[in-house]
């Protein structure tokens, strides 16, 4: 007897196979998404249909801790917010401090102030950039992006003493000085950034490759970012020409002559040719800001009032009134007026604000951070509908979050 | 104030060389290799371009601000300089420092006879040694903290001590930046 050939079911049902979609769990710690972030992905076939994006696994209740703490003791806690630029984080946080302390700042303070935060964007800006290359498997640009980076980052330690974790401006004033022989070690450093940067434009802005996945991938449409709250240059990427530094300007910004870049399809090939134009745009600030830096060595970079910034060293070991302020200073802290004040800057992510509610004690009495990380976050899943299953991970590069920011 | 708003330039369709891939392919050959030959002959003429370094056996020079650990300034009969005011212990964020203060009829009459830093909660932030009004404390240039146990990252008072000798370039930096 001979046994009838079985059917394979591809044949009897040979294009209408019977698919369920799959639901996929993308991490929370997943070595493509650098961020603690999980997604679940249903997807049918490669095709998502649906996604969620679930945040909250850095939450270190940063707020909370604000308050148990002296106005200073918060600063340091500010540089573990967004890690990829911190100074600028320590800059949002002080400058609410000040906007209630109602303080003006030394010349020399201001421009160096600009100075550090264009450096440290530079650093967040090529971070992104040279991973929006490796998520995509190119190896090489993303060490020249690195490269880039070690280079600004080796410039933000001889200014602040550490790499990562800056903590360098001071409520009124700044920790330190820039020391000598800092400008032109900038200058330097700044011309092989740009060597550099040519390099990386030539490997990657062209390349058919490239292009054709960040082509019209990750699309959100004007009114559907405005609906959302998103700032920085994904907004900048639909072509609304909103900067902080711009529309609300802060420190020196009104002197310095820079562009703001858009886009217009709001895809993340216009994200990257925008933070790539930002980089640039960062570098012209930088070197507006030397002459003025160099010009003005020797110039306080603080307010000469110890009830804000604690005396200088020298006056403390000789005299007794310096030495108490000091003592008082530090153990009950600056008394900032009761009051409250929202202070927002231009973060490499967007508008990073910070809400500071003071009841004239030595502690904040609330502190609530604005990270443009978890706003920009928000829409990812919309941004990735009906995209592909390879598409998460360049998005999610272009949108940019930070765990330690968007968490707190 | 000056500036504009500019557009980015979108290559909406590519060149040909760019849709043919392969003279691409020679832009990003002649890119790379011309970093390798670059690096290759740096490292020929002794001159490195790379940021490689062979650590721990190479190592880098940190800048003047660089802020390692914090440790205790010893004076010369190696007594630790501070006189536990406490200063340093109120400006800690994480409350790493602890000090046990005590009194003598010497000079100076007041020392820590415990100064103990967890090092497992320090984050070198460096507000102990701006808040010192003594110089006592001061961030020093070492960062290998590494241990397989918790018990050796509280750090006592005789580990922490250091002469003034060896922290030379640090209290240098402190006197002409915090003189203000």
């Amino acid at each position: 007897m001979v046994e009838p050939a079985r059917k394979s079911p591809s044949d009897e049902n040979a294009g209408q196979l019977p698919t369920d979609r799959q639901v996929l769990n993308m991490g929370p710690s997943h070595p493509a998404t650098h961020g603690t972030v999980k997604f679940t992905v249903e997807l049918d076939g490669e095709t998502i249909t649906a996604m969620d994006v679930a945040v909250g696994y850095l939450h270190r209740a940063f707020e909370k801790e604000c308050e148990s703490g002296t106005y200073y003791q918060a600063i340091p806690y500010t540089d573990r917010l967004n890690y990829n630029s911190a100074i600028l984080s320590n800059l949002a946080y002080c400058m609410a401090v000040e906007k209630l302390l109602e303080l003006e700042l030394p010349l020399r303070c201001q421009w160096l102030r600009v100075l550090a935060s264009e450096l440290s964007r530079m650093g967040d800006h090529l971070t992104r950039l040279g991973a929006a290359c490796l998520e995509l498997g190119a190896m090489t640009p993303f060490l020249y992006g690195i490269e880039a980076r070690e280079i600004n980052w080796d410039l933000q330690e001889m200014l602040c003493g550490a790499r990562v974790t800056s903590n360098y401006i001071r409520i009124g004033g700044l920790q330190s000085d820039a020391r000598p022989g800092f400008e032109d070690r900038c200058q330097e450093s700044l011309d092989r950034i740009e060597t550099l940067l040519v390099d990386f434009d030539k490997m990657i802005t062209a390349n058919r490759i490239f292009v054709d996945r960040f082509r019209d991938t990750g699309i959100l449409s004007k009114e559907r970012c405005i609906a959302f709250g998103i700032t920085g240059p994904l907004l900048r990427a639909v072509g609304v020409p909103y900067d902080v530094r711009k529309a609300e300007p802060y420190l020196v910004y009104d002197e310095l002559d820079f562009d703001v870049p858009i886009g217009s399809r709001g895809d993340n090939y216009d994200r990257f040719l925008v933070v790539q134009e930002e980089l640039g745009q960062s570098i012209r600030i930088i070197r507006q800001c030397l002459p003025v830096v160099r010009k003005t060595v020797g110039e306080p970079v603080n307010v000469a009032d110890p009830r804000v910034r604690w005396p200088g060293k020298d006056r403390v070991f000789g005299r007794m009134e310096e030495l108490i302020q000091l003592f008082k200073g530090v153990t009950e802290g600056i008394k900032v007026p009761a009051g409250e004040a929202y202070c927002a800057i231009e973060s490499p992510n967007g508008e990073l604000g910070f809400y500071i509610v003071s009841d004239g004690s030595g502690k904040p009495y609330k502190v609530r951070c604005r990270p443009p990380s978890f706003v920009n976050t928000q829409p990812l899943a919309e941004m990735l509908q009906g995209g592909l299953l390879a598409d998460i991970i360049p998005t999610f590069d272009m949108v940019n979050m930070i765990g330690g920011e968007c968490d707190r | 104030m000056p500036g504009k708003v500019v557009r980015v330039r979108r290559r909406e369709r590519l060149g040909l060389a760019q849709r043919l891939y392969l003279p691409n392919i020679f832009v990003g050959l002649y890119v790379t290799a011309r970093h390798f030959f670059r690096n290759l002959w740096g490292y020929i003429v002794g001159r490195k371009r790379t940021f490689v370094v062979q650590y721990p056996e190479e190592q880098v020079d940190y800048p003047d601000a660089f802020r390692g650990h914090p440790v205790l300034v010893a004076l010369e009969n190696g007594e630790p300089k501070c006189v536990a005011c406490g200063l340093c212990e109120f400006a800690c964020p994480t409350d790493c420092i602890t000090i046990i203060p005590e009194e003598t009829d010497a000079a100076i009459e007041r020392y820590p006879r415990e100064f103990d830093i967890d090092m497992s909660r320090c984050m070198f932030c460096g507000l102990c040694e701006e808040a010192c009004p003594e110089e006592a404390i001061v961030m020093s240039r070492s960062v290998e903290l590494a241990t397989y146990e918790r018990e050796p990252m509280l750090l006592h008072k005789k580990d922490l001590l250091r002469t003034e000798e060896q922290l030379g370039r640090r209290i240098d930096y402190m006197r002409e930046e915090y003189a203000r």
